[in-house]
């Protein structure tokens, strides 16, 4: 049996100046690394995304899908500006583009906008490129909106399910099998996911930062009105076709946090998936959270631009088919 | 059979689609940011053979569909069926029928062996080795001392199978052919 890497050692390398260059950056701007448990009592509600488990002599426990409750923990004790890079695991998720086991660096600033935390993640990620010389232009900003007028001539904010089904079966006819049945506000979010994910991710080669995402897709981020649109307040950069980075405007609504968590898991059983429950620590936390703009981003598909690799399994040293 | 979920779904597995045997050539996992995930795959219907793609939600499953290939030997034809042989020391003949053997019917020589793909233990699909060894059974007479000249005419093989040959073989001769383009490749090595 074959005991070598995937990647070449030109990219274990270049993953290495990857690295670096990301900690100095940070350090310059005295955002502090930190270290949280990678093995949690609990984890994410969210209905699409599939947690691992680990049975330990506490009982279950789960395998961080991002670091996000522990650095929520460490932003409402006191902790400033922070910053990590971990292992995240997502149950069943592995492609091209998708490993079950990935790195992410998330950080957190407090009293800082998204539009702040866009300016920052374009500085890191132009270091990036100019460190590894390759093509970079300031990324476009763009709305959820925006790119569905241009690309299929609708407010995706505003459309019925019906037409968005029509269009999606003549558009990708070969695409539209697995929406079935479903009813209501889940099939108008797998429809709007379809139409986005054939239709427009793939287009998205040059830098692009997008906003103003429908209510549905907020996640633990605020909601708010934005150019007569109530819309999740995050955005995503997308690079290459790839999604790179995704960034919240941090809700902080323990409330709120509840009734989502409390609707996620009507949608989990409703799919026939186990039920998570809310972190406790994370509720108890909620309430001396500051105000909070936090990003996670896909280190690994980062280095797939960085160095013009094709496929996640260019950059893994081993990836999960071979760990 | 055993059903397998998309996440298992990987080249080369065989599944039942619509009540047909399928067989997965490619399985893009899609990740929609928030949403839910899906594969997109890409298969090949072993009835037909044609290929096509669609979705599944992620998690969903297909039943496996039983379908094996042997090695097996061409022995004769009754007309309606083509038999052939195990070769595997058990000597079990199965027919196929003339959609199993439709596209090597006319590179099938007695005791040359054939991929046979059974389905329920049925052949549902017989694939000529790539290279095969066949007599001229007709042709026009060969023209002595050109060796060297580029120009062809047409053989008829003794399988039935017409194939362009250069102008210097003759009738009795035996041919190497690619029976995947139904080119004259050389003579056979006696």
């Amino acid at each position: 049996m074959s005991f070598e890497p995937a990647a070449s050692l030109e990219i274990i390398h270049a993953r290495a100046q990857m690295l670096t260059v990301i900690r100095q950056y940070f350090l310059s701007r005295q955002i502090i690394e930190v270290t949280t448990p990678v093995l949690a009592a609990n984890t994410v509600t969210d209905p699409n995304i599939e947690s691992l488990s680990v049975a330990t002599h506490q009982g279950e426990m789960f395998l961080q899908t991002s670091p996000e409750f522990a650095m929520k923990r460490l932003l409402a004790a006191g902790s400033g500006p922070i910053y990590q890079i971990c292992p995240a695991f997502r149950a069943g998720e592995e492609g091209e583009r998708h490993n079950p086991e990935f790195t992410m660096l998330e950080w957190y600033r407090p009293n800082t906008s998204l539009s702040g935390l866009m300016d920052e993640l374009q500085h890191l990620v132009e270091l990036l490129a100019t460190n590894f010389g390759v093509v970079w232009s300031v990324p476009r900003r763009v709305t959820y909106h925006q790119l569905f007028e241009a690309r299929f001539n609708l407010n995706p904010h505003q459309v019925d399910v019906r037409e968005l089904l029509i269009l999606a079966h003549r558009e990708f006819p070969q695409s539209v099998q697995h929406l079935g049945a479903a009813e209501g506000a889940k099939q108008l979010d797998d429809v709007r996911d379809l139409l986005f994910s054939q239709g427009i991710e793939k287009s998205l080669m040059s830098p692009h930062f997008v906003t103003g995402f429908p209510i549905s897709q907020a996640a633990l981020a605020k909601t708010g009105e934005v150019d007569g649109e109530d819309v999740a307040l995050r955005f995503e950069m997308y690079w290459y076709g790839l999604e790179i980075a995704n960034a919240y405007d941090e809700l902080l609504d323990s409330s709120e946090l509840v009734g989502r968590a409390e609707k996620d898991n009507k949608q989990r059983k409703e799919d026939g998936k186990p039920t998570r429950q809310l972190d406790n620590r994370l509720l108890s936390a909620m309430d001396s959270l500051p105000q909070c703009a936090g990003i996670a981003v896909g280190i690994d598909r980062l280095l797939m631009c960085l160095t013009n690799s094709q496929s996640l399994e260019d950059v893994l040293a081993f990836p999960f088919s071979i760990a | 059979m055993a059903s397998y979920s998309t996440n298992e779904f990987k080249s080369g597995l065989k599944v039942m689609l619509d009540g047909d045997p399928c067989s997965i050539l490619e399985n893009e996992f899609v990740k929609p940011g928030k949403g839910q995930a899906f594969s997109r795959v890409r298969m090949r219907n072993l009835i037909n053979g044609r290929v096509w793609e669609r979705t599944f939600k992620s998690g969903e499953s297909l039943e496996g569909a039983d379908v094996m290939e042997y090695e097996m030997e061409y022995v004769y034809s009754d007309g309606e069926y083509w038999h052939f042989m195990k070769t595997d020391g058990s000597y079990e003949q199965l027919g196929a029928d003339k959609a199993a053997v439709s596209e090597s019917l006319q590179w099938l020589k007695e005791t040359e062996q054939y991929a046979v793909t059974l389905w329920n233990d049925n052949p549902i699909n017989v694939a000529a080795p790539n290279f095969i060894e066949l007599e001229v059974a007709d042709t026009d007479p060969g023209l002595k001392g050109d060796t060297a000249q580029g120009g062809t005419k047409p053989a008829t093989l003794s399988t039935g199978a017409v194939v362009k040959v250069p102008l210097f073989i003759n009738i009795g001769e035996v041919l190497r052919i690619d029976t995947r383009t139904a080119e004259y490749q050389g003579r056979a090595k006696s």
